[in-house]
């Protein structure tokens, strides 16, 4: 059998699936298409925080406080480029329109597995959609319980920021130095609190002792070059 | 003679606790601490990371200190944080104790678990907040030197998932053109009671698999947690010098992709089946 038809029969079995699904949740938690603004971002804020069980999860309130501060990077990189910086340079990309900050450099770019494809439109990668529909149906079985929580706020989070740009508190605003290094405040990347991930450059680890730890990711400043 | 009976009973259940590891005598007798040290030295450490010349050090010091953490009602997970100052690590554990009521899982970990381990070159901290084990640096070294070879690996059942988890991971990521091959072949890492990490390498396809979850492996629930807490590497894709080359900061680089392939290839178990993917 040719790789294609494979390829073909396995995505609209997925896609069958999901209609399924879809049509049996009880709706506790309304998520938008992910085509949709919206949609796209609280789909990556679900995807980049731990959620019980999961390796890196601390309490519902931790995993809130690290989709706020997913979206605040999000937000610098269109808002706060640093005196001496360009937003190349931050967030590889020199659009400062949401979705072209969420998807530079493609599948393996800035956000693993949410990109463009070659016409444009949105994607997210088969592993995060099937994350989040595996979650879906936990947090939409029975009555709302701390899955439906966190969806719950993704989805809020990232309506209110579409739009109204309604942002939560910033809690790296006022980073001034962090150990021996003057940062310039904010963060500006997160990434799997894992040793080997590091986005290099002049991105400067947020230590524990500063909270830059939240939900099993890890946040980063930018070194202050003025 | 019943009080003696009461003593010695109670003596007998401490002694069992405590080899058993129980709570009240976890996380530092000298057993989880050394293996704690060798899952480091195996996965993390390295010669670049190590700030003496291990042979102008007595001793090894382990330095720990509790972290308060505002957790949800009902978890009474317990978090430490620990200091190796030989390595300049610092290293963050979990002992989860928490329940999942809409999963109806309990999650009740022996030991603690390692969450994140980070070497730092300029790593500063006041060693009067933490509590202080120390240990002979020749019989730490012997001992890691020793052991290195010293493997563990999950039984049957769990090989069984694991395979069966990997493909249906790999296909989900549309990751099927090694899948006609008529021989698959792969290794599995080597697993540690520190840590709820399962590594495989599969030839065929050139990719790492990772699952980890709050749960031990061991326990049939882990996989509930498969769809959630799998990553997939692709080493022909994903593997650079430096996150910042590429502009990927998802990237991992040579020097980590090759030590999951030591502990893999080296240290690993090796599988091979022939194609059963359907």
């Amino acid at each position: 059998m040719p790789p294609q038809f494979i390829r073909l029969k396995y995505n609209l079995f997925a896609l069958c699936a999901a209609f399924i699904a879809m049509g049996l949740q009880a709706q506790n938690v309304n998520f938008p298409s992910r085509t949709t603004e919206t949609g796209f971002l609280a789909a990556l804020l679900v995807n980049e925080v731990a959620f019980p069980g999961e390796r890196g999860y601390i309490s519902k309130a931790d995993s809130f406080e690290a989709m706020n501060q997913i979206l605040l990077v999000l937000d610098a990189r269109i808002f706060f480029i640093p005196p001496q910086y360009t937003r190349y340079q931050v967030a590889q990309t020199t659009s400062d329109r949401l979705i072209n900050i969420i998807t530079a450099g493609g599948y393996h770019g800035q956000v693993e597995g949410f990109y463009k494809d070659d016409t444009g439109n949105l994607r997210i990668a088969a592993r995060a959609e099937e994350r989040l529909q595996y979650l879906l149906r936990i947090a939409n079985d029975g009555q709302p319980g701390t899955f439906a929580n966190l969806i719950q706020h993704s989805v809020a989070l990232a309506d209110a920021y579409i739009q109204n740009l309604r942002k939560p508190e910033n809690q790296f605003e006022g980073l001034r130095q962090i150990r021996e290094v003057p940062v310039t405040g904010r963060a500006y990347s997160w990434m799997t609190d894992r040793h080997y991930f590091h986005p290099g450059g002049n991105f400067v680890k947020i230590p524990n002792n500063m909270d830059g730890a939240l939900s099993g990711n890890r946040f980063f400043s930018l070194r202050k070059l003025y | 003679m019943k009080y003696l009976q009461v003593i010695l009973i109670f003596a007998l259940l401490t002694a069992g606790q405590s080899l058993c590891g129980a709570k009240a005598k976890a996380p530092f007798d000298d057993q989880y601490a050394f293996e704690l040290l060798r899952y480091l030295y195996r996965w993390h450490m390295d010669d670049a990371v190590l700030s003496v010349d291990p042979r102008e050090i007595e001793k090894v010091e382990i330095h720990y200190r509790t972290i308060d953490k505002a957790l949800d009602e009902g978890d009474h997970s317990e978090f430490l944080e620990i200091i190796i100052p030989v390595a300049d690590m610092l290293v963050m554990l979990k002992r989860a104790d928490y329940r999942i009521p809409k999963l109806d899982i309990q999650i009740d970990n022996e030991y603690f678990k390692v969450v994140s381990a980070h070497h730092y070159r300029d790593l500063k901290w006041n060693p009067e907040k933490y509590q202080r084990l120390s240990y002979d640096s020749k019989r730490i070294f012997d001992y890691l030197y020793k052991t290195r070879n010293d493997k563990h690996f999950p039984p049957e059942s769990t090989r069984q998932r694991l395979k069966e988890e990997s493909i249906r991971a790999l296909r989900a990521e549309g990751y099927i053109e090694n899948f006609d091959d008529p021989v698959q072949q792969g290794y599995i890492a080597p697993i540690s009671i520190v840590s709820n990490d399962l590594w495989f390498y599969w030839i065929n396809g050139h990719k790492l698999i990772h699952f980890t979850s709050d749960l031990e492996h061991l326990d049939s629930e882990f996989w509930t947690f498969a769809p959630l807490g799998v990553d997939i590497i692709d080493l022909n894709e994903e593997v650079v010098v430096a996150p910042a080359e590429r502009g990927n900061p998802g990237a991992f680089t040579k020097d980590y992709a090759g030590r999951i392939l030591f502990n893999c290839i080296v240290h690993g178990q090796k599988v091979s089946d022939k194609a059963d993917t359907k």
